[in-house]
């Protein structure tokens, strides 16, 4: 049924922006429609998140785009709600639930000679969750184009809904929630926790020569509030009570990564290399290590392949079982927490991508109309190496997805 | 549980060290210095303008499974900005 839904709504948002994309006054207009598809097979814990969504660009004057969007992330699956360390008397169950996130945005770019500013604006809304993001973003180059700086600002303004608890509430007395009945309305067993968010980047592109170009990204991020997950409970005594997980209220985040990229003439392909380094105030070191392939085969057909290799340690406070065993007054003491991506781990990506591309102009427009034509298809699987997560000892069973996506972008 | 959360006197650390924050600023500032070195005219920037050679590739796909992985994993940030192809003069 879920799927059924998500078809139509791909479908129906094809059409809607090949539509709205046919142009009466504007200079250029660019429409993207795509969809992706998250599969992770599990005989308790299975996930399925089809996500469609559709955007439209218009440039009424060369240096002006305006563009809105819209994508759904519609969730079906399983997953249990009471995480436990090896404690033998409690058996861990997956409870099934499903979702539609909704998220409307829209934007504009000024671009002038070597100069661009863009700003845009993101709501997103699903049973128990309520966000809105705006950003803006500038970027100029120097020495002859070869040299491109662009600092960019986000800033979220989330909701999420969790059961009534008040400040006097103890944290292992806090309940988690049990469905998302009675969200964002007056019930009186439900609340709203906000989430502020703050993300700045800056970024560094260069061209060494004709053919090498490089680029050095620092991110900062700032997160204040609730930030555990509402439905997740964990087990912190030894006779199985389990209170609503309890995660620190602030998070620092910081993030540098490098790439370059190198076209190889003779065989006209563009390989890719790239690694990042990130830290939090949670104690987590993440690595990244990155490269990636794309050949022209033909003059319209472009095959990409990429493997990404992913490690991190665990939070300072993370722990498989907090039922005993952690030093009295430690970070394990403090908090507690269910969310397994707090855990050591580590993932390997591997995946590929085709896409075909057509090229008119305003004088030879393909099939009359279009300046510019493409379509994608691409797969890819992650596999994620738990080093210390168990579910009641037991280890998940639901590591690994699979990706699949399709993409056509049009411009009239 | 609740003694331990009352008491607990350790602190989670900072996101960076202040040596290596220092270092990698000066390695930027030394790098930008020497970006103005690099010589690529604006008819050479043929190759650097190609589709392969940009750095945020496809957008909407590269955000989607952006959006998969900040699901899976801890880490965040430092992601694609544009640039790295422009054949404009």
């Amino acid at each position: 049924m879920q799927l059924r839904r998500a078809v139509g709504l791909s479908l129906g948002l094809g059409f809607s922006a090949l539509a709205l994309a046919r142009p009466s006054f504007a200079e250029v207009v660019a429409a993207d429609v795509r969809t992706t598809v998250l599969f992770e097979p599990s005989e308790t814990s299975h996930l399925l998140v089809v996500t469609p969504g559709a955007d439209v660009a218009v440039k009424p004057v060369d240096f002006l785009d305006v563009h809105v969007g819209y994508e759904a992330d519609i969730v079906t699956g399983a997953t249990e709600a009471v995480k436990s360390g090896p404690v033998a008397d409690v058996i861990t169950t997956a409870t099934a639930f499903d979702d539609t996130r909704h998220v409307f945005k829209g934007g504009f770019t000024f671009e002038r000679k070597s100069t661009h500013v863009t700003a845009n604006y993101a709501y997103g809304m699903e049973h128990d969750y309520r966000s809105q993001a705006i950003s803006v973003s500038a970027g100029s180059e120097f020495f002859q184009k070869n040299t491109e700086l662009e600092i960019s600002y986000a800033r979220g303004f989330d909701k999420v809904c969790t059961t009534a608890y008040t400040g006097a509430t103890g944290p292992s007395a806090r309940t988690r929630l049990d469905s998302s009945d009675g969200c964002f309305t007056s019930a009186p067993d439900r609340a709203e926790r906000d989430i502020d968010i703050d993300v700045f980047q800056a970024g560094w592109t260069q061209a060494w020569t004709p053919v090498l170009s490089t680029q050095l990204v620092l991110t900062g991020s700032l997160q204040h509030g609730f930030l555990e997950n509402p439905y997740r409970g964990v087990v912190i005594t030894p006779a199985g009570l389990d209170a609503l997980e309890n995660q620190p209220d602030n998070r620092a985040r910081g993030a540098l990564a490098v790439r370059a990229n190198y076209f190889i003439k003779p065989i006209s392909a563009a390989a890719t290399v790239g690694a990042r380094l990130y830290r939090d105030t949670w104690d987590i070191l993440g690595q990244t290590y990155e490269a990636q392939f794309e050949q022209y085969v033909g003059p319209a057909i472009r095959v990409l392949a990429h493997g990404r290799y992913y490690t991190q340690t665990g939070a300072l406070f993370w722990s498989n079982d907090y039922t005993g065993g952690e030093p009295r007054y430690g970070p394990r003491g403090q908090y507690w927490t269910g969310d397994r991506e707090l855990s050591p781990l580590s993932s390997v990506l591997l995946g590929g991508r085709v896409l075909v591309g057509f090229q008119g102009n305003p004088g030879s427009r393909l099939l009359g109309a279009l300046l510019r034509f493409q379509a994608s298809g691409g797969f890819d699987l992650l596999k994620t190496n738990l080093k210390d997560f168990t579910w009641g000892g037991v280890n998940p069973d639901d590591t690994t997805s699979m990706i699949v996506s399709a993409a056509i972008h049009a411009e009239f | 549980m609740n003694e331990h959360r009352s008491q607990s006197s350790r602190r989670l650390s900072p996101a960076l060290p202040a040596r290596p924050l220092v270092l990698v600023a000066l390695t930027v500032v030394v790098a930008l210095a020497s970006s103005a070195c690099a010589t690529v005219r604006p008819e050479q920037r043929a190759i650097l303008a190609d589709p392969t050679m940009r750095f945020e590739g496809e957008p909407g796909e590269k955000a989607a499974r952006e959006h998969v992985l900040e699901n899976r994993e801890s880490s965040f940030g430092g992601g694609s900005v544009r640039g790295g192809g422009c054949g404009c003069n």
